[in-house]
């Protein structure tokens, strides 16, 4: 008999979360077969975790314990790009620009899990490297690794969302095609 | 422990049918499907769960409702072990000389 213990229910949670942004599908492939069972749980949270942004990297820090993830993706390159662009044109500090402001906000709920044992750094580009990224580092006691993929895809989703309100803001919004449809004509009836 | 049995005969008699762990809130996808084909001790695999049929927080609600129907359970289980344990009574009656 299967045992419905909360591990399996929190796979199910990761992997749905992951389901949602389209980002579930290699798992799903290579879990097709497998029975349904707490015992994935880590293996699906921390390969969930890497689906995310384009690139990550995991170090396991052997001294302190530490789970250590670096993430890297293009839209947090283009996110502060255009913040410089947003204070350069508006004439408003680093510190002021709301959209900096919003997107430490979303990042702070999006990755406030439900556990004490975590820390995350966020890189905006303004650092010696001039690298952006964000480092999420698991202590030894974490015990919440089911929330991690969903609470980063949240983080995605607040950098999209602050991407395409900058590029409107900044006029720099796509213009939507309009394509002309031929005019119907009217039809015509001989008289008999 | 005292156990009244004809008192418990005729309440049992009188009782009306319900549901004693209301599911209304429990998505029916994961209550009726999954849920159902686990705890009859099936196999089920991750490419046979339709993850379009439920939402993230559903699974909550599922755990909750989990989580009630073992302590309902649990319960049941010390009723059972107290009835066990109840001894025979004899009842007294007049003496009829």
């Amino acid at each position: 008999m299967v045992e419905i213990n909360e591990w399996l229910l929190e796979t199910l949670y990761a992997l749905k979360k992951l389901y949602d942004h389209g980002k579930a599908d290699e798992l799903l492939a290579e879990y097709e077969d497998e029975k349904l069972s707490g015992e994935d749980i880590g293996d699906i949270s921390m390969r969930g975790v890497c689906e995310v942004f384009e690139n990550t990297r995991s170090y396991w820090d052997e001294w302190s314990g530490e789970d250590i993830y670096v993430f890297f993706d293009p839209i947090f390159n283009e996110f502060y790009g255009l913040c410089d662009a947003y204070e350069e044109r508006i004439g408003v500090s680093r510190d002021r620009n709301p959209h900096r402001k919003e997107i430490e906000r979303a990042i702070e709920v999006g990755l406030h899990f439900n556990d004490y044992s975590y820390g995350y750094h966020v890189y905006d580009g303004s650092q010696r490297d001039g690298s952006c990224k964000i480092i999420l580092k698991l202590y030894p006691e974490f015990c919440s690794m089911y929330e991690v993929a969903g609470g980063l895809l949240e983080v995605y989703d607040a950098y999209a969302s602050h991407i395409k309100r900058l590029k409107k803001e900044l006029g720099m919004e796509e213009e939507t095609k309009i394509i002309a449809l031929p005019a119907v004509q009217a039809e015509t009836k001989e008289a008999a | 422990m005292n156990i009244d049995l004809k008192k418990l005969e005729r309440k049992l008699w009188r009782a009306e049918p319900e549901k004693t762990l209301p599911d209304d809130k429990v998505n029916p996808y994961l209550l009726n499907v999954l849920l159902r084909r686990l705890q009859a001790g099936e196999d089920v695999t991750y490419g046979e769960v339709d993850f379009s049929q439920f939402a993230a927080d559903d699974l909550r609600v599922l755990a909750d409702y989990i989580n009630r129907q073992n302590g309902m359970s649990a319960r049941l289980s010390r009723l059972v072990e107290d009835m066990d344990r109840a001894e025979p009574y004899c009842c007294t009656a007049r003496v009829f000389c």
